[in-house]
Order: structure tokens, then sequence, then C-alpha cells
């Protein structure tokens, strides 16, 4: 049976092939211009990550004694820190850890989270009452606690010869302990709301296995609400990791991210605002550009919202 | 949207106009009972952490000693109203020597209670330094009455019977004793908490609990009266001293691990004094009326642990303190401090500035070869321990910015909680460890006592017989020159030759006292008493 056939009284229908939720999102989503300037940022930063060296004016490591709290300047577009290092350098080179934890996390935490979820939800019974207790038990223990000891634990294992490398997997592994949690919960929750829905039986009657079922019918009905989870944490796992290293079990000086960067600033606030303001900025523009962005994918993908 | 902005305005000016309370504190205890300390009767001022111990056996560090030396006392004390800070009589009422100072005999004080009633005795300094040098408490203060005849081989174990110890009771309120060497400045030792007196009684009965609040006895000027545990110590003013009563009712200390944080409430009106400020926000500080810089006796200094390896080997050692400029952290640092090469501190006998390690990186790197590694980059990472702190880790990062830049090492950097810190010194010390040192009594013998093989407070592991023979004759030495000529020889020993540590700088502490406070205990030795302190 072909599914082309233009039924009388609609002017436009969609071609509808398997690919057209994807296709259909994209079209909607570039009709949303806070969500395509706030990807064109995220792409700005991500950039920026990964060419610091090329970007950087200065070393983000070496200190000038001579220069130390000095103001925004021509030679220091950001001015300099307590040690006389280039805060421009080393907001470019936050940027490295920051947006890496964050996005790592974020792609660990789905993964787990969403397939963890996803067989609790679809297998149901025992099945889904085992793997929730545990989720459960995961919960109740404090998120702090759960990450201080997970980061302890890899830090001993010293997977990796490289300090800075080290320390972002740690702290990546750590905060991902944390994160799969609450998505495996959303995954399962929406699962069991969709897999009720008419199309999904309609589907299984027409004999579609229970996998495809899943992949074709399920999940891209369950994205809008995991997307904007993700756009959720990914903001907070920078905040997270901010305060690990805050209390020494993050990254160790003299590597840095945004998190630090403001944390130590925040000390010298009325003397020195240069610098919180400036890490605080690219943290406050960059949660915002992810906010804004999940808002618009969460409305695109959401099959309801047609005539946005 | 200006209306809007208007109107926030407002808002917020509604809401402070709302909060504005009275001057008073209002502290929740730890029973969960809240108590309201007047503003003209409490003196708040900022300690950096939880005090580790207020045991005084077994206390290590500044914090405690500031809450036991307001609420205990010892046989002597300091005449804080005084600049050069006399001895003073405190539970011994007189102390005489015989000719060449090996016995000293001590009249005490017949007036005295402790805070439960029980009359004061000298049994009580008898137990107490039986309790300190017994192997079972394993104080880090035991060296310090070493130079009582036996009192070494009982804290060995190779005398277990007390009685043996130099120290004894002639009656109840005279006590004797007998030195193995002549020691001139032997009552100054007495001002320190590690040798006040203790209730056996107290102690047995409530076990490890015996310092809280509800349960420790003491017989100073003030009482624990609260110690809510990472958050306040309360000092009351004890009603029944013997000696002059304090004028302030109530000291309450605060715990702010920050030191811009403890700024910030001081600003507020929140706390009356900071007893150090951050470094980094010194520019402005530098500008405020209430701004009080102190010298002290105070050295600041880097340890080796010298069992972990390659630093076991002294010519590393020497290596690393070669290329360490002292001059460019005292710069960074912009606080009045003093870069210090030799070990004992300008204003003590015995201070040579000619004496240490210069920075000299053409040496450092033939030392580096001569040790077998090709140049510093060979060298297996370092790791430097510090307690979380916002100086600390400044001069942490710099000096790891030195040695990379200088000798292309690679260096990582740990922070622990002071607590937890102490702990680790003592159990497993980090490589490289930052402390810092300030005089108990302002004699030389303090800070070289300090790294000899039997003292506790040695957290580097190392010990040389050589220099402990050369530190005790300097004790016993009454003639000053030939004293100054063998610290010379000990100094250049320790931190030309074997180097288990590297000073870095001389200290300066930089208070802010409110305008408020009249007689503030300010001193070179952080001796902060606070009998004579005035509110307004």
């Amino acid at each position: 049976m072909s599914d082309t056939v233009i039924s009388p009284g609609d002017t436009i229908q969609e071609n509808r092939t398997p690919n057209s939720l994807w296709a259909d999102s994209w079209k909607r989503l570039k009709k949303n211009r806070g969500s395509m300037v706030s990807a064109a940022i995220i792409l700005v930063v991500v950039l920026i990550a990964l060419l610091a060296p090329v970007l950087a004016p200065y070393d983000f490591r070496a200190q000038n004694i001579d220069l130390v709290l000095e103001g925004p300047s021509g030679a220091h577009w950001f001015g300099t820190d307590e040690l006389g290092r280039d805060l421009l350098s080393r907001t470019i080179y936050g940027a490295r850890v920051s947006m890496a934890i964050a996005i790592l996390t974020a792609i660990i935490s789905l993964i787990i989270g969403g397939v963890y979820g996803a067989i609790s939800g679809w297998v149901g019974g025992w099945v889904d009452n085992v793997l929730m207790r545990f989720v459960d038990i995961l919960m109740g223990v404090p998120q702090l606690v759960l990450m201080i000891l997970v980061k302890v634990v890899f830090d001993t294992m010293d997977i990796f010869e490289n300090e800075e490398l080290r320390a972002l997997t740690s702290t990546t592994l750590a905060l991902s302990v944390v994160g799969w949690v609450t998505l495996a919960r959303l995954v399962r929750g929406q699962i069991l709301q969709v897999k009720q829905m008419l199309y999904v039986e309609a589907a299984r009657a027409l004999g579609a296995k229970p996998f495809s079922a899943l992949v074709k019918h399920v999940l891209p009905n369950i994205l809008g609400p995991v997307i904007v989870m993700l756009t959720f944490q990914i903001p907070s796992n920078i905040l997270f990791e901010s305060f690990l290293s805050f209390i020494g079990l993050g990254l160790r000086p003299p590597y840095s991210s945004w998190g630090v960067l403001a944390s130590n600033g925040f000390d010298v606030i009325d003397s020195y605002p240069h610098l919180v303001f400036f890490p605080g900025l690219a943290i406050f523009v960059s949660m915002l550009a992810f906010n804004l962005l999940g808002d618009g994918m969460r409305d695109a993908f959401d099959p309801k919202m047609k005539g946005r | 949207m200006k209306i809007f902005l208007l109107f926030m305005v407002l808002v917020s000016l509604l809401f402070t106009a709302c909060t504005k309370r009275s001057k008073d504190t209002k502290i929740e205890l730890e029973n969960g009972k809240e108590m309201i300390l007047p503003y003209k009767e409490t003196l708040r001022i900022h300690i950096v952490s939880e005090p580790p111990s207020l045991d005084w056996h077994k206390a290590t560090d500044t914090t405690s000693s500031l809450i036991t030396g307001n609420t205990h006392e010892g046989l002597v004390s300091y005449d804080i109203t005084k600049e050069e800070m006399p001895l003073r009589p405190a539970l011994a009422e007189s102390w005489e020597p015989n000719q060449d100072s090996t016995q000293w005999i001590f009249k005490l004080r017949k007036d005295v209670k402790w805070t439960d009633g029980v009359a004061f005795k000298g049994q009580h300094v008898l137990d107490a330094w039986m309790r300190l040098l017994s192997p079972d408490t394993a104080s880090e203060y035991a060296y310090f009455l070493f130079a009582i005849k036996n009192a070494r081989a009982f804290n060995e174990g190779k005398e277990t019977d007390f009685s043996k110890v130099g120290v004894s009771l002639k009656d109840d309120y005279t006590l004797v004793v007998n030195l193995a060497r002549p020691m001139s400045f032997f009552p100054s030792l007495l001002t320190h908490s590690s040798t006040f007196p203790v209730r056996l009684d107290i102690v047995e009965k409530h076990g490890d609990q015996w310092t809280e609040a509800k349960n420790i006895v003491t017989l100073g000027a003030f009482t624990l009266k609260e110690w809510k545990h990472d958050e306040l110590v309360l000092l009351e003013r004890n009603e029944n001293y013997y000696g002059k009563k304090p004028s302030v009712k109530y000291v309450l200390a605060r715990m702010v691990e920050k030191y811009s944080t403890a700024v910030r409430l001081f600003d507020s009106g929140k706390l009356d004094s900071v007893h150090e400020v951050p470094s980094k926000d010194l520019r402005k500080l530098r500008k405020k009326p209430e701004f009080t810089p102190i010298q002290n006796l105070l050295i600041y200094y880097y340890g080796f642990n010298v069992d972990k390896p390659p630093y076991n080997n002294k010519i590393l050692r020497r290596a690393i303190s070669h290329a360490i400029d002292r001059d460019e952290i005292v710069k960074l640092l912009d606080g009045g401090q003093t870069a210090l090469r030799s070990w004992i501190p300008k204003g003590l006998l015995g201070h040579d500035d000619s004496i240490g390690l210069r920075f000299d990186l053409e040496k450092s790197k033939a030392l580096i070869k001569q040790a077998g590694f090709d140049d510093g980059s060979k060298l297996p990472p370092l790791v430097i321990g510090f307690n979380t702190n916002e100086d600390h880790q400044r001069i942490a990062e710099n000096v790891q910015s030195q040695l990379s830049r200088n000798l292309g090492m690679k260096v990582e950097l740990r922070n622990e909680e002071w607590k937890v810190y102490l702990n680790t010194l003592k159990s497993d010390p980090y490589p490289v460890f930052r402390l810092g040192w300030i005089a108990d009594y302002p004699d030389p013998d303090n800070f070289m006592n300090l790294m000899t093989s039997y003292s506790e407070n040695n957290r580097t592991g190392w010990g040389n017989q050589e220099f402990d023979k050369l530190i005790e004759a300097a004790a016993s030495e009454l003639d000053e020159s030939k004293r100054i000529e063998l610290y010379k020889k000990a100094q250049k020993l320790l931190v030309e030759d074997e180097v288990p540590a590297m000073p870095i700088y001389r200290g300066v502490r930089n208070h802010l006292i409110a305008k408020r406070i009249k007689d503030y205990p300010i001193n070179p030795l952080g001796y902060y008493r606070f009998w004579e302190v005035k509110l307004k």
C-alpha cells in the first residue's frame, strides 16, 4: 500500500517517510530564531574550546608577578588574576573543561539512563520492579556523598598519566553516576505512558516486533521531555563541577574551569569584579544558550505542536 | 521597564527596613535552644577552623591553643599589657632556680578553684606532666619537657616509673623540678598550653568526650560555655576566676574557613576582629582604619617527607630549595612578609641572614644531575600538600609555577581541611607539605627544637644525632655568644646541608580590629588572650 495517496480535502499533506519526524523537527527548529542563535553560540563555544591553544593569547599557566590583579587592558582584555595570569586565556581554556564535562556527562547519563529506563519501562513486571528499586536506593543516597565517593575512588585508580585528563574523566564519571538516575526514571515513566497509546498498540497489532515498535514509535515520542531534562542537566553539570573543584575534589591548579575561575574571583568581588564578571558571563551565556536551544528542541520534537 | 525597576528598588528597600535588627547576636546552641549575646558584652572573633583538639596535651595548632589559652592557665604566663611581654606569675606565685638553673622550685597559689569547685593542687600539675610524657598519650608536644631529668626515657618507655622523672612535690603547693641540663628559660616553657595542669578524674570519667563543653573542667579567666562543632565556640567569663576578671562577658569565636568571608562578616559588623586577611585583597584592606599589621615570630616553610623517594636524597632536596625564589613569593603576597632562608626568624637570638640556600638555578640543575637525573623534567611528579585556604593555594600555585618554569618539573597540588590535613601529616605526610611555626615562647630553642629527631612536631621524618646534640648543647649554654655559634652550626646543618625543610618567609599577621575594641591582644607570638579587652 502506498502512503503517498493524497486524500480529498487535504491540499498539503506531508510526505510520511520513516525519517519525517527528524526532518519535521529540523524544519520547525529552523523557524525558531532564539534556538538558532543559541545553537550558533554553543557551536562557537565548542569551537573556542577545541581551538583553545590557537586562540589563547598567553599560556594559561604563565604567571607574571609584576602584573597581579590588573583590570582589563589592551594587553590583557579580561585583566589578570591573583598570580598575574591572563584571565582571557584562562577563560578560553576553562571552556574546554566546562564544556567537555558538561556535554560528556549528559551523553553518558543519557546512554546509561536511557537504556536502563527503557528496559525497565518496556519490559515491565518484576524486571521493572528490581531495576527501579535499585534506582530508588541510589536516589536515597545524598547526591553529593555519592559524587564525592565515586570521585575519590576513581582518583585513586590513576588511569591516565596526564593530570588534567585524569581529573576530567573522574569528574565526568562522578557526575554521570548521579546524572543517569534521574534520566532513567524519566525515560521509564514516559515509556510507561506512551506504550499504552493507541498508535503503539496499532503498530504491535500490525505485526511490529517489540524492539522495532520501541525504537520507531515509542522513543521518538518521548524525546521531548528527555531533551528538556538534558538541557537542564548540562548547565547544572557546569555548576556541580565547579563545586567539586571548590572543595578540592575537582580539577587541581593550575588547570581551571569557568566554575573555578568564578568561585575564586568571588572572594574579591568588591575589589576586583573583573575576576568574576568574565567567567560568570561565559557561564551565563552558555547556560542560557543551552536552555533556549532545549526549549526550541522540545517544541520542535513535540508532534502536537505542529502549528507553531 | 522603568516602573518595574522602580518597583524592585522599593521592594528591596522595604526588605532591608524590615530586617533591620538589634546588634545583639543570636546563636543556636547544640541542644537546639537559642541564646542572645548582648552586643556590648560580647567579643566576636574569627577562627579559621574547628579547633582540631581542645585536649591541651594533644593539640598542636594555633586555633586550639587560642581557645585553651583563654579557658585555662599554666604556672606562668605572659604580661600582655607590656610590649616586651615579660613573664608573669599565674598558677605559680613565684619561682626560683638554683645556681646553674638545673633545679627550679615553684610556689603554687592556694586560692585557685577549678570550674567544678575543686581546689587546685600541685598534684594536678604532676598528673598533667605525667600524661603529657606518657607514651600512651602520644602527645606531639612531649619533647617540650625533655629537659627534665628522665623525662625522655619515660616518654620512650625506657623508664616506666614516673617517680624517677625529675619532678616532685615538696608539699601540696611546692613543685620541685630537676633538669637534666641547665636551662635558663625553663619557666617560659610553662606558658605553653601543653604544660597546663589537668584533672585526671575528669579525663577518665568522660574518655574521648572530656573536652566537650559539658564535660571539660578548667580554671582560666573564661569557661568553655559551648562548642558547636564546625560552627562556633562560646566562652563565658569565669566568675570564680582567682585573678582579675575579664571585662567582656562572652567571647564568641566563629569558624570561617575563608579569609574573604571573614572579612565580609567583619565589614557587615558581625565580627569584631579578623586575625588574617586574604593576601589578594590587601591593596584595598590596607586603606581601612581598622587594618592592624604585626610582625610575628612566625616562619612559613615547606617540609619534605624524607622517607619518600626520590626526596630521601638530600642532594635533590637541596636542588629544590635552590630553585625556589623566596623573593618572588614575598613580592606576590605583598603583605609585609620577609623572605627567609635560615631557620631562626629575625627578632630572635641566632638569626643570621647569611645562612641558607640562595636562589641559584645553575647550582640547582647541577645538583639534579649529581643526584642521577638528566634534568627536572625527568623527576617523578612532585606532590605538594597544603590545608585548604586561598593564601596557601596562592603560594603553592606560585611554587608549582616556579618549579615547572625553572626546572621543567611536574608538580601536583593537593589540599585538605585543616583537621584532616594535620592527621595526614601525622600518618603519611605528602612528599612536600606546607606548614608554619609560630613561637610558643620567644627563644630560638623553640624553633630549633622543633626539628629534633624526638620532636613529634617534626613531620618530615628527618632525624640527625649531630643536630640533636647541637640543640641540646645550645639550650643549656648560658654564654650568649657561644649559644649563637651553636645555633649557627645547627642551622647550617638544617637548611644548607640536610634540608628536610625549606623556610619560605617570616610572617606577618594582618589583623582587622573593630573600632569599638580597646586593648586587643596583638603581639608577635599570636598570644591572643582576651583578659584585657574592653568593648565600647
